[in-house]
């Protein structure tokens, strides 16, 4: 037994050479947290904690994943990628802070997945409290396929186009990620499906304020494409405001135009059409919303996706 | 002579956080491997001895925002280790070759923009040629761009250029990005954010984007942290602090750890929080048996439980190890 150790309480800091670096104390705080208690609770990987993790096939020398463990059950865990290439975050990649592991990581939600228990290899460090609400903030976001995740949590810079290089760069990893994980989102990009996505990012782009082009009463409707267009937006304002927002005519921006008229057209019995010129006759009590058909609602895509080319000057 | 790195002993860096790692005489002696036995035709414009090489990569690279810490992690093996060490020490090469292209860009960029009245014009023009607001002549710009670099970078990633890879092996080094795509480059970034941007706003952007000058980087500045309009904008800024921790509570918690410690179970914490966690190994650190180990590791558990609940314990270990170690200023 040794009795010559006597505590000094009034020096509780080390010189400066002997100082942990910056973002420390957390991983050691939670790692030595873990090994005290390992013994009397279940050694498991629980929801929250980072973990290295092994490639499927066990490839020698293979490179580990780095990943937040977000849930387990008695075969398989649900991870978040995390990634040291800081460049690659957009909004879809949550920060996490230098503390957590020793140097900084954002997580990478549209690539999560599920990997089996065997390959879980050494726990880490686990998030913060804070870190680990905002990511489940953000997954939650991720599950309701929302286009905009919410804009109060440590993200990335926005994608404003299809063409952003940290685009290709998510699906190249998501498909590299697949020797370590059964991805949970078919599509890594599936944000960029969204109408109302891609108009609040370009108007994000160019600073302009989407309520300034139309009427402000249909903003959050057209942001979240429930918008029936072809009622409303008559198809020469429509090709003002993709015009204005410096939005090219592409296949992308056509086919998630075509879903949005087709999924959200619904007309009264009148036959109008404010979206190709036609004057919108006065509701009456006579008026009322007629049962459409799929085919009624492709015909109406059409004439308005043809209708906003003619305005473009597209051919 | 050093012992050379194992899988067990990368095992144990892991547990301490990679901070070991920095001075353990094993992983030096493997960086050093990798410096000597690199092929001189990859960095052969590095032009100091490997010994300065080796100086140089760990103080200017390795140890800088823990990039060695990370490398320990994502280490499979020994083997694994040095193949990551490897592509490090080639990057850190590419990035010490790229020290003069800011400048050079910035020239290139202001004669291009000069060329051609009918393509761009000043908006607002600068005694200082970086400061000058450049539009296009087509579609003048009304307003100006901000001065936040995330929002610059989200615009430079949708202009989505084509840059000239590095070719190691070359002698000269490349001009980055070929003269059309520059002018691309220019075009695109005034016509998409519909805004005037200054010549200095073109180079940093390409700058940020692709890293390629680390003495452009700027601190972060705490006015970007807050909400706003790009409140949500803030990759490459480092959060210390975990949001929505009561740090006093846990101050306290943990001033009341330390004082209702003996000298012994101190001793013992500080070693599980320097990621030493095996009994036997920490009894022989400490001069004393396992068991007693043991003992003190059991009054621990004790005291740490009666101070705070499970959720709330990793909080008031960090608040400890803050006050042990020294937060600094930066914690």
């Amino acid at each position: 037994m040794n009795s010559d150790i006597t505590p000094d309480r009034s020096d509780t800091s080390h010189p400066p050479s002997a100082r942990q670096p910056l973002g420390e104390h957390w991983r050691a705080a939670s790692n030595a947290h873990h090994a005290l208690f390992a013994d009397s609770r279940d050694e498991a990987a629980v929801s929250g904690e980072i973990w290295s993790i092994g490639d499927r096939a066990a490839t020698p020398d293979q490179a580990f994943l780095l990943a937040v463990i977000t849930a387990v059950s008695d075969e398989a865990a649900t991870v978040v990628p995390l990634s040291t290439e800081l460049n690659h975050a957009t909004e879809w990649d949550l920060v996490i802070p230098a503390q957590t592991l020793g140097y900084q990581t954002i997580a990478q939600v549209k690539l999560a997945g599920t990997v089996a228990l065997g390959q879980l290899d050494q726990r880490l460090s686990s998030l913060a409290p804070g870190s680990k609400q905002q990511l489940q903030e953000l997954l939650a976001a991720a599950a309701t396929g929302t286009p905009i995740p919410p804009q109060h949590l440590p993200l990335g810079p926005w994608v404003l186009t299809e063409s952003d290089q940290r685009l290709r760069a998510r699906a190249l990893i998501g498909e590299q990620l697949r020797s370590y994980l059964v991805p949970e989102h078919a599509n890594p990009l599936s944000e960029w499906h969204s109408l109302g996505s891609i108009l609040t990012r370009s108007s994000r782009a160019t600073g302009i304020d989407l309520a300034t082009l139309v009427d402000a009463s249909v903003v959050e409707k057209l942001r979240s494409d429930q918008l029936d267009l072809f009622s409303t937006l008559p198809a020469r304002k429509m090709a003002q405001l993709l015009s204005t927002l410096r939005i090219p005519w592409t296949e992308r921006v056509r086919d998630a135009l075509y879903r949005v008229v087709s999924a959200r057209y619904n007309p009264t019995d009148f036959a109008h059409g404010s979206a190709l010129g036609r004057r919108r006759p006065r509701r009456t009590q006579r008026s009322q919303r007629a049962h459409v058909s799929q085919q009624q609602r492709e015909q109406a895509a059409g004439e308005y996706i043809k209708a906003v080319e003619r305005e473009l000057g597209e051919p | 002579m050093t012992e050379p790195l194992t899988d067990a002993a990368l095992r144990r860096l892991k547990r301490s956080g990679g901070r070991q790692a920095a001075t353990d005489p094993s992983v030096l002696a493997l960086l050093a491997t990798v410096a000597n036995g690199y092929p001189h035709a990859r960095i052969h414009w590095l032009t100091e001895s490997r010994e300065a090489i080796l100086n140089d990569w760990h103080s200017k690279r390795l140890l800088k925002a823990g990039r060695l810490a990370a490398m320990i992690d994502k280490a499979s093996s020994v083997g694994a280790l040095r193949k990551l060490a490897a592509s490090d020490l080639q990057q850190y090469a590419n990035d010490q070759r790229r020290g003069e292209l800011p400048t050079r860009l910035f020239k290139r960029l202001d004669k291009l923009l000069r060329a051609d009245p009918n393509r761009f014009t000043t908006m607002l023009a600068s005694a200082e040629r970086g400061s000058t607001y450049w539009t296009l002549t087509s579609r003048p710009a009304t307003a100006i761009f901000s001065e936040r670099d995330p929002e610059l970078k989200a615009h430079v990633f949708a202009v989505s250029l084509k840059t000239l890879d590095e070719d190691p092996d070359a002698g000269k080094q490349s001009q980055f990005i070929a003269a059309g795509e520059l002018e691309r480059y220019a075009f695109e970034m005034l016509d998409r954010s519909a805004r005037a941007l200054t010549l200095d706003q073109l180079v940093r952007g390409l700058v940020v984007t692709y890293g390629l000058d680390p003495a452009f980087e700027q601190p972060p500045d705490e006015n970007d942290l807050g909400g706003g309009f790009y409140g949500s904008e803030r990759a490459g800024v480092p959060t210390l602090d975990p949001p929505d921790v009561p740090r006093d509570d846990r101050s306290a918690a943990a001033q009341r750890l330390i004082a209702s410690l003996t000298a012994r179970q101190l001793e013992v914490l500080k070693k599980f929080l320097e990621g030493i966690t095996n009994q036997s190994e920490i009894a022989a650190a400490l001069g004393c048996s396992a068991a007693t180990i043991s003992s003190e590791t059991g009054t621990l558990r004790a005291v740490i439980s009666a101070l705070a609940p499970p959720e709330e314990q990793p909080e008031v270990l960090h608040a400890t190890a803050n006050l042990l170690y020294g937060d600094g200023h930066e914690l």
